[in-house]
């Protein structure tokens, strides 16, 4: 078995879920050899040519079938190969972000290319761009793959505000003074409101488009060996420093508004910021369509040196592949072509790897492109990948939080985040130095407890069941386990066992991407480290809160709602309808329309706010904002709570009101002694499931924020997701489900216990 | 204490139910009035309209001459017992029978006295701590009772509140009620389907049908002259025979059935007591089809040709199924109705 989530969780339970179907969509007998690639989005305009491509490929390779499979979008495309390694299925070509190749190879996930490439006499590495190449090779050197597309981080500017200026367009190597002093006379209050409407800056603000400021400044992330942060040294705090200054200071920097779930477009798109980055090439492709000003691209400006960084997406070929022969046959045809590379710069992808493309017409007369396209190669001899020395993913995400209450809110220092960001970053690299030395989970262990508490739950169940009943109830008892035994089976496999295997790798240490059995013991350390994760503290007290706005708030909502709804009249049959309907909409759509709700700008309650005169809240990106705002929207959804009430409305008798009514009730009275107690029982019942679910919201923070600002919306289940697959720490989220158990246990506990001071059964006497 | 009148009463619910037709009732203050009549008649909707738990379509309601329509239930200064009782679930019997003096802003001490008075009159006294779930039936009825009693009100709403009870408890409660109206005087209007409780209950009966008033009376009244068919075979147990016939120059005919009448040549129907037959030597020629005993009294259901008639007989009497008789209705015991209007015919 090798789903690992806890019993409670909507998340490892999607991935359980889309594990089993997966497993079932496999084909039952292959004849022929078949290469899996996940390696394309479908909804990409490429994919037709990769699926023609991969034809080809099968009509030169008699018995092979080539399978593409579909990334899907956006951020969960990392995610995806994820769970598809995790659930051990069969994938022999996958595309993932070089920021990611750390954390594989430290896996020892992916296959070493190195002999394929050796043995094969038509490869040419000077076809490939150098730096790029260079990033695809591990620490003896050897190629663990091939870059499909890069970009350098570059500036866009527009050129009609710049002109405005008056003052002279910067040349290739403008400095950071240059770019302050064009920053300051691009800020401008047109209308006289007092509010800024045009920026200097639309600024970026994610490690990678943060990091090239830093080794301008002349800063470093980590030291050579990979082995120490050097965030709280004066090159990165400085770089943090000046760029908060132009956000707060100088307040001529606004951060990008496409950040944080804002649906508008950004403020370049709109001709409100002079320039726009550090950003890559596939903005070009969403700017090409920009008729309101002309705009360019520029090299970042230089401190004390020049410097940018750069993202890639690489094939790579997992070490698990069954097919690997043809996965790196595949992946030279397709990197190394002209037509799919050519096509990858004629719809934005990027820079193409291949140098041959990159140099044709397809990239540089590109009528989406810029004028001075040729930018994106330029700076690629100021230009560095990360260091691929650790799990960027989980750096970035370690710092995330903090960069944002540097840069977003404002709430920390420079000096401070950098210190803060350091030490994040060192815990994490020392635990993963710390890994090394661990035992192993002795092979066994995990079946051991599996059986174990099988056992257990066999004699719970014995012990329950009491004396042998006599014979006809007996027969009649074993036809009632025959009825239950399909769903016994499925509570064992997919409840109970996955529950226990999470339970024992919370006390361990263990890479979705790694073997099932191999994993490190670590004891209680992850629950100790819990204990002093300030991002875990972050997140219980994010979702505690949440809980304590939306749980009571949608009760009192359900109910008022249900009050004013049971009349039988057909205008109160529609509004109950529309009411429910959103609890019966998957939460992502939900949480996709929420966005037009609280869109800083262009959102529905910002306008009806500034219609009365109010200052519009940036709903998301306000760290004492978004948790009430996620609350509204849980409010939003109560229809399943709204029904379950009306359902218990109408099974009060209606002689108690008239009798309430006779006796000199008015309407609040009425609700308050005779209404209200009846309800109790759903009142608990509705109580006590919101609460769980509240505690288990995920996916509209998921879609919406992502945790931020900071950490103000990394709710439970979030930071376990990231926890287990994009840190890779399996042990870690499993731990957290376990907490997160224990809190809803003793919750509910708690609130079923004090029933007895306020829950009215009727028909059944209390003591 | 209240004269309550009620003057053109109608209702129709929504949906085009007619419940009430044109109403006019008048009882006057003490009275203990039973409304009665088959299920759906109205009798409900009636009270409820007294009550203003309904709104009247059309007509006035007036207590002691003042109109109360308009007025919400709880400013009527009327109390009501429903026939489930409706005991608030959550609150003990102590706290149901506060509550409407709760309402009222009755002070705590006087509420305390009020209740303790209340349940020693109805012998709840032991079962005030109790929760409603932890009653039986006639407590429940008996807690429905002293919370009516506890505000004194000025007028008594029953809506069946014996029906849940078993036979045995409801003879009891029938008694109760009686003494305590006796004992606190208040105007009562109680509704039941059941005519036994109408007639040993009410100082007057109100027979109620398809939304009209059929009679009015005292139950004896009732009993002896029903004012129409319908009533005539509503009121009584067992039910009076009506027999469908025609008169003909003086003489009622029907099956093999020959009686002398007063009334005017033409159809008619005949009605009868069962315990105003007798058996004698001479009279029309029956054959006894159906024998049922009942201990104190024994029912014959004799057909004469295609016309049947029931028979009460005091005692046991041996006569078996299929042995012949003659019947003779008592003659000045005959009732007799128009088939189409069903109002009596004057004789
Ligand atoms: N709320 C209502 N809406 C529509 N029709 C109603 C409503 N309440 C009662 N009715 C109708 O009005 C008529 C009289 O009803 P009512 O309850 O007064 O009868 P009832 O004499 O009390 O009968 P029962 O002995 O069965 O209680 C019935 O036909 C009933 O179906
Ligand atoms: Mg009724």
């Amino acid at each position: 078995m090798r789903s690992a989530g806890s019993a409670s969780l909507g998340p490892m339970f999607a991935a359980a879920s889309f594990l089993t179907v997966a497993l079932m969509l496999q084909p039952a007998a292959a004849q022929e050899r078949t290469l899996t690639a996940l390696v394309e989005d479908a909804t990409l305009v490429s994919w037709p040519v990769l699926e023609e491509l991969a034809r080809d490929f099968e009509a030169r390779h008699a018995g092979v079938r080539v399978e593409l499979l579909s990334l899907g979008g956006a951020s969960g495309t990392q995610d995806k190969v994820k769970f598809m390694l995790a659930g051990d299925l069969p994938l022999d070509l996958i595309r993932i972000d070089v920021t990611e190749a750390a954390a594989f190879l430290a896996e020892e996930a992916l296959l070493d290319l190195q002999p394929h490439f050796d043995a094969d006499v038509g490869w040419d590495p000077s076809s490939i761009f150098s730096a790029p190449l260079a990033a695809c090779r591990d620490a003896e050197e050897h190629l663990f793959g091939l870059p499909q597309t890069f970009t350098p981080y570059v500036m866009y500017v527009n050129r009609d505000l710049l002109a405005r200026t008056g003052l002279a367009a910067p040349g290739a190597d403008w400095t950071w003074e240059d770019f302050l002093a064009l920053a300051r006379a691009g800020t401008r209050d047109t209308d006289g409101d007092g509010r800024t409407d045009e920026f200097g800056i639309s600024l970026t603000q994610w490690l990678q488009a943060v990091v090239p400021w830093v080794w301008q400044n002349g800063g470093e992330l980590l030291d050579a060996g990979g082995t120490r942060s050097r965030m709280d040294e004066p090159g990165f705090a400085g770089a943090l420093a000046f760029l908060r200054e132009l956000l707060f200071e100088e307040r001529v920097a606004s951060f990008d508004a496409t950040f944080a779930g804002q649906l508008s477009q950004g403020l370049f798109q709109a001709g409100r910021a002079l320039f726009y980055g550090p950003v890559g090439y596939w903005e070009t492709y969403r700017f090409q369509h920009i008729d309101a000003f002309a705009w360019d691209v520029l090299p970042l400006p230089r401190g004390e040196r020049a410097a940018t960084s750069v993202a890639m997406g690489i094939y790579v070929v997992p070490r698990t592949a069954r097919e690997p022969e043809l996965a790196y046959a595949f992946l030279r045809e397709v990197l190394c072509g002209m037509r799919y590379q050519q096509l990858m710069a004629e719809i934005g992808n990027g820079v193409p790897g291949l140098v041959a493309a990159a140099r044709s017409e397809s990239f540089l007369a590109n009528p989406a492109a810029p004028p001075s396209v040729e930018v994106f190669l330029d700076v690629m001899d100021d230009a560095r990948f990360m260091p691929p020395l650790a799990n960027w993913r989980k750096i970035e995400s370690l710092c995330q939080a903090e960069l944002e209450g540097v840069l977003l809110t404002g709430a920390t220092s420079a000096a401070a985040g950098a210190r803060a960001m350091a030490a994040k970053t060192d815990a994490f690299l020392g635990r993963e130095r710390a890994r090394h030395g661990r035992r192993r989970l002795p092979s066994g262990a995990m079946a051991l407890a599996l059986s174990v508490s099988l056992l257990a739950l066999g004699a719970v169940f014995l012990a329950r069941r009491g004396p042998a009943p006599p014979a006809a109830r007996a027969r009649e008892e074993r036809h009632a386990y025959g009825m239950i035994t399909l769903w016994a089976l499925g509570f064992v496999a997919f409840l109970f066992g996955p529950a226990v295997v999470s339970l024992v790798l919370s006390l361990c240490e263990w890479s979705p991407l790694r073997p099932f059995g191999d994993m490190g013991f670590v004891g209680g350390a992850n629950y100790a480290r819990l204990a002093s994760d300030p991002t875990f503290h972050a997140s219980l007290s994010a979702t505690a809160a949440y809980a304590a706005l939306a749980v009571p708030a949608g009760l009192v909502v359900a109910l008022a709602l249900a009050l004013l709804l049971r009349s039988p009249s057909t205008l109160a049959g529609i509004v109950r309808t529309a009411c429910y309907v959103p609890a019966i909409l998957s939460p992502v759509i939900v949480a996709a329309v929420w966005r037009f709700v609280f869109d800083a700008d262009d959102g529905l309650i910002n306008r009806q706010l500034r219609a009365f005169g109010a200052a519009g809240v940036a709903w998301l990106r306000e760290p004492n904002a978004v948790v009430p705002a996620f609350a509204l929207m849980a409010v939003w959804g109560i229809g399943a709570q709204m029904l379950v009430f009306l359902a218990a409305l109408q099974a009060i008798d209606p002689a108690l009101e008239e009798a309430a009514r006779v006796d000199g009730a008015g309407p609040w009275r009425r609700f308050w002694h005779v209404i209200l107690p009846a309800l109790t029982p759903v009142v608990l019942f509705n109580l006590v499931t919101g609460t769980i679910a509240a505690f288990q919201v995920f996916a509209q923070p998921y879609v919406m924020t992502q945790g931020g600002p900071g950490d103000a919306s990394r709710f439970l289940v979030l930071y376990l997701y990231e926890s287990g697959f994009r840190h890779l720490d399996m042990g870690y989220a499993s731990a957290i489900a376990w907490v997160l158990f224990v809190i809803l246990g003793v919750l509910s506990l708690t609130l079923l216990a004090s029933a007895r001071h306020w829950v009215h059964y009727a028909g059944r006497a209390r003591g | 204490m209240a004269r309550v009148e009620l003057t053109g009463i109608s209702k129709r619910y929504t949906g085009g139910t007619v419940a009430l037709d044109a109403v006019d009732l008048e009882v006057a203050a003490g009275e203990f009035l039973v409304l009665v009549g088959p299920s759906g008649c109205g009798k409900s909707t009636l009270l409820r309209i007294v009550a203003g738990l309904v709104e009247a379509s059309a007509g006035d309601v007036r207590f002691d001459g003042e109109s109360v329509v308009g007025l919400e239930a709880g400013q009527r200064d009327v109390a009501m017992v429903f026939q489930n009782y409706a005991l608030y679930p959550h609150m003990s019997v102590a706290k149901n029978l506060a509550f409407p003096l709760r309402l009222a802003g009755v002070a705590r001490a006087e509420r305390r006295r009020r209740v303790a008075e209340t349940a020693e009159l109805l012998g709840l006294t032991e079962l005030l701590k109790r929760k409603p779930a932890q009653l039986s039936g006639g407590q429940m009825q008996r807690v429905a009772v002293g919370r009516a009693i506890v505000r004194n009100p000025r007028v008594f709403l029953f809506d069946e509140p014996l029906s849940n009870l078993d036979a045995k408890l409801r003879g009891e409660m029938r008694g109760e009620l009686r003494a305590l109206h006796e004992r606190l005087g208040i105007t009562t209007l109680y509704v039941t389907h059941d005519q036994a409780e109408a007639m040993t209950l009410g100082s007057r009966v109100c027979v109620l049908e398809s939304g009209r008033i059929l009679q009015v009376g005292n139950p004896l009244e009732v009993f002896e002259r029903p004012a129409a068919r319908f009533v005539a075979g509503f009121i009584g147990s067992p039910p009076m025979n009506l027999v469908a016939g025609v008169a003909r120059d003086g003489v009622f005919e029907a099956g093999t059935l020959r009686l002398p009448t007063a009334a005017p040549a033409g159809p008619l129907v005949l009605g009868v007591r069962p315990h105003d037959i007798e058996i004698g030597a001479d009279g029309s020629e029956a054959e006894v089809i159906d024998v049922e005993r009942l201990g104190t009294s024994t029912q014959l259901v004799c057909a004469l040709g295609p016309v049947r008639l029931t028979l009460a007989c005091e005692g046991h009497v041996t006569t078996e199924r299929g042995e012949r008789l003659r019947l003779r209705p008592r003659p000045e015991r005959l009732h007799w109705f128009d088939p189409e209007s069903g109002a009596r015919v004057p004789t």
